[in-house]
């Protein structure tokens, strides 16, 4: 009896190890062999658990600045490699590189006549036309005026911002333009749940649901876009955001999307937010206003052709 | 847009004046509005605008022939308002006004409003306030601020 | 016209405004506080408290100066001549002359240089008053140099700014009638084309006087109302900037000295300093400490050898106020640009259209 236990047990144990050879040896030279300590490289697109640690608000700390890499200011769904603005003298400087998209799922639920006016917005996304009114607006980026980006789009600029979170706020500082956001963590009569009025980057409140901070966002004017590809919204925009640490230099960022004028059902986009680990990291000035200037105001010069 | 304050700074370190001095920006006003078109409109509000650093106020004149005419009047930054419970809705579209003021330069139908009334005499948003004899606030709530036809008053 | 008499009077009573306010100026005690002063301001500092105040810390232990606090204040920059040798005025003196500030910003109206009455600013809760103004126990901000005025200029900043003042571009507030010059987007203010609205140092102002401050860790935040323009100030001891990066702002670090904020800040950039003083040698040193629930003494010093010929220092009061900041979209909006622009256009349109009749005609 106890020599066919035996038996049986060093078969398993045998059929145990041979697995584990062949599974060692099925992986490319990718995965570096297996080490003690068990350790090897991330997967992408997941983090192993991580338990945040804590602000003074004794919530997980998002205190840093932070800064997204991916490509979607350009155009949040997938997109090629194109030449910029006057190829002829900007060359490789002024080339936008080409990037997947950060819309889950791929496309943007537009209504069909919405559709439309994106196109129209990406046609005419370098004609502008300023105003003292707020036609300004009817065509033309905002972010070649230097105009509040609006949100989500200050999130995913190529710009690092910082968050300063406290018990009653949590802020956002923009370096593109100091645009800034105030996260209320309370509702009450100086801050109410409804929005006094409509802002570029809207009215937002917080709250943390388990270690994600939750933000709901909306009066936002109608004149921020999504990118450079004329992707927009209405007044009627609602923004819920997600924002969770999964390790220390990482945070997870996601944005639903609803608005019932421009789209036919809500969506969302993701991507990673990475701290910048700069020994002394700060924010420098991108106050852009002072390079549009020309461009904004050249009709009504002495000299406009200059 | 009123940029008193960078006047007001720029003046307070030519050491001209106290920094309490209500300053407007001369230019801008001058170069916007033409005080030899002052204008009275009697008009229905049909949307209120609180875009910081502006006010808008839009309303609907009719003349006798019934034609409708939409002007447009700026009033002043908002922020002020908003600390005091006003909100873009605290002025229902329906709600009445009297509205005194200078045209605009560019635009034939906007203008600046300098003096505005419901048509029973009340001032409009604030101006009927008065400091008290201390110097407390004695501003109306926002419930008196609106208008006092409840039938135009959206929820 | 009749019409025009009423202005030339609106100026009149104006100016005797303004130097009713230059000549008297307002204050509250921080110390003592007769019953009338303290009724006249909710937000002063109450000096009889019914139980002691405790100074409030953030959850990790730093003195805390959030909320939303204003600048606002009747108080001149510099002593009026019937101040000389007197730091402080009497409670008596406190009370009557908040009351009269009052009454005069009552009749606080916008209104351009050429005294044209634009709105109301009572209408939008923009009379001092209404934003909480809080009298100040001082006969002026500046207390260093002590007869509270502002030290001489050096030889070649006086001459600077004589030029500037001369030549600089639209720049003639002194003669409201003056021609505007306005060729380009260069020619108009900092405000006016909503770069900067200063700071620091924190002064009063004629209205939206307001930031908020939030602490988080490690870093002080200040948020003004105008423009919502941003400071950043780390405490964590980092060195400061080179000079190879100029901020709009100057370059800010921060430390607590006991519970006293202090906050120093140079490497600022050309053009846009206090003052027009000299971005490369300018340093501000700014202290701030809560005095009550409702108040932060906040004092700021400046030193720049190659403008004033000694450093100096001025307090001005902030005083608590509720919120909310809103957002101040200057650029978005920036109607000034465009019809100062295209005014100044239609002004030389409309000479060489005379000038082209007058030449006809001859």
């Amino acid at each position: 009896m106890k020599a066919i236990v035996l038996a049986f047990f060093l078969v398993a144990c045998t059929a145990i190890v041979v697995e584990a050879q062949t599974g060692a040896q099925q992986p490319t030279a990718r995965t570096a062999p297996a080490v003690a300590t068990g350790a090897k490289s991330p997967a992408l697109g997941e983090f192993p658990p991580y338990k945040a640690p804590r602000a003074a608000d004794s919530k997980p700390d998002l205190n840093g600045i932070w800064q997204a890499f991916v490509t979607a200011d350009i155009d949040i769904q997938d997109h090629d490699a194109q030449a910029g603005p006057r190829p002829d003298i900007m060359g490789a400087y002024g080339a936008w590189p080409g990037g997947q998209g950060i819309v889950e799922g791929g496309e943007i639920p537009y209504k069909p006549e919405a559709l439309a006016q994106k196109k129209a917005n990406a046609e005419k996304r370098m004609v502008v036309n300023i105003t003292s009114d707020d036609h300004r607006h009817d065509t033309g980026d905002p972010e070649l005026k230097c105009y509040r980006p609006g949100i989500p789009r200050a999130n995913y600029m190529p710009f690092p911002f910082q968050i300063i979170q406290s018990t009653d706020n949590v802020m956002f500082a923009y370096e593109f333009a100091h645009a800034l956001r105030t996260i209320y963590m309370k509702e009450d009569k100086e801050t109410p749940k409804d929005p006094p009025a409509d802002s570029w980057m809207g009215w937002s409140h917080g709250h943390w649901e388990g270690d994600t901070l939750v933000v709901d966002s909306s009066g936002f004017a109608p004149w921020t876009w999504f990118d450079r590809a004329g992707d927009y919204h209405s007044d009627a925009l609602h923004v819920v955001e997600r924002y969770t640490l999964v390790s220390p230099y990482h945070i997870m960022y996601e944005a639903t999307v609803e608005d019932p004028s421009v789209f036919t059902r809500p969506w969302k986009m993701s991507f990673p937010l990475y701290r910048r680990m700069e020994k002394n990291i700060q924010l420098v000035d991108f106050d852009c206003v002072e390079f549009v200037e020309k461009m904004l105001y050249g009709p009504y010069y002495k000299n406009p052709s200059e | 847009m009123r940029v008193g304050l960078a006047v007001v700074m720029l003046m307070v370190g030519l050491g001209l004046v106290v920094v309490a001095l209500p300053v407007q920006a001369h230019h801008a006003f001058a170069a916007t509005f033409d005080t030899t078109k002052p204008v009275v409109v009697h008009c229905v509000i049909t949307k209120v605008e609180l875009i910081n650093p502006h006010s808008w106020f839009w309303c609907d004149e009719k003349a006798t022939d019934g034609t409708v005419t939409n002007w447009g009047f700026e009033g002043g930054s908002p922020n002020s308002l908003i600390r005091h419970g006003v909100t873009k809705n605290t002025i229902p579209a329906g709600t009445e006004l009297i509205i005194q003021g200078y045209q605009s330069k560019a635009f034939e139908h906007k203008g600046v409003g300098v003096n505005m009334t419901f048509p029973d005499g009340r001032k409009f948003l604030f101006g009927g306030s008065a400091p008290g004899a201390e110097g407390e606030v004695a501003t109306p709530t926002k419930d008196e601020i609106a208008p006092k036809d409840d039938a135009t008053s959206k929820k | 016209m009749a019409n025009r008499f009423w202005v030339s009077s609106k100026v009149l009573a104006v100016v005797i405004t303004i130097a009713a306010i230059l000549c008297v100026p307002v204050f509250v005690s921080a110390q003592t506080k007769s019953a009338a002063a303290a009724k006249a301001d909710k937000n002063a500092a109450t000096n009889t408290p019914k139980k002691a105040w405790v100074l409030p810390h953030t959850p990790d232990g730093q003195p805390d100066l959030q909320g939303y606090w204003t600048s606002l204040s009747f108080t001149p920059m510099e002593r009026p001549a019937q101040y000389a040798g007197r730091e402080f005025l009497t409670d008596e003196e406190v009370a009557q002359i908040h009351k009269e500030g009052i009454q005069h910003s009552y009749e606080f109206t916008f209104n351009d240089l050429a005294e044209t009455p634009v709105y109301d600013a009572t209408v939008y809760a923009l009379s001092a008053w209404q934003e909480g103004v809080a009298p100040n126990r001082r006969t002026s901000l500046v207390v260093d140099p002590p007869d509270g005025k502002i030290p001489a200029l050096t030889p070649e900043a006086a001459k600077a700014r004589e030029a500037a003042r001369k030549h600089g571009p639209n720049q003639d507030y002194a003669n409201p009638n003056a021609p505007v010059k306005a060729d380009v987007a260069e020619d108009l203010n900092l405000g006016e084309r909503c770069l900067s609205f200063g700071g620091p140092p924190i002064l009063p102002g004629a209205y939206n006087s307001n930031f908020q401050i939030v602490q988080g860790a490690g870093y002080v935040m200040i948020e003004y109302e105008w423009n919502n323009e941003i400071r950043l100030i780390p405490l964590d001891g980092r060195p400061a900037l080179s000079q190879g990066i100029h901020r709009w702002h100057g370059d800010s670090r921060g430390h607590w000295e006991g519970n006293t904020l202090v906050v120093e800040t140079s490497n600022f950039r050309p053009g846009a300093t206090f003052q027009n003083a000299n971005a490369k040698t300018l340093k501000i040193t700014e202290y701030f400490a809560r005095l009550d629930q409702n108040t932060i003494e906040y004092k700021f010093t400046i030193d720049d050898p190659s403008t004033w010929t000694k450093p100096w220092s001025a307090i001005v009061p902030l005083s608590h106020m509720d919120g909310p900041i809103f957002e101040y979209d200057c650029t978005e909006n920036n109607n000034d640009a465009v019809n100062i622009l295209a005014g100044a256009r239609a002004t030389e349109k409309a000479a060489a259209e005379k000038a082209r009749n007058i030449s006809q005609k001859q």
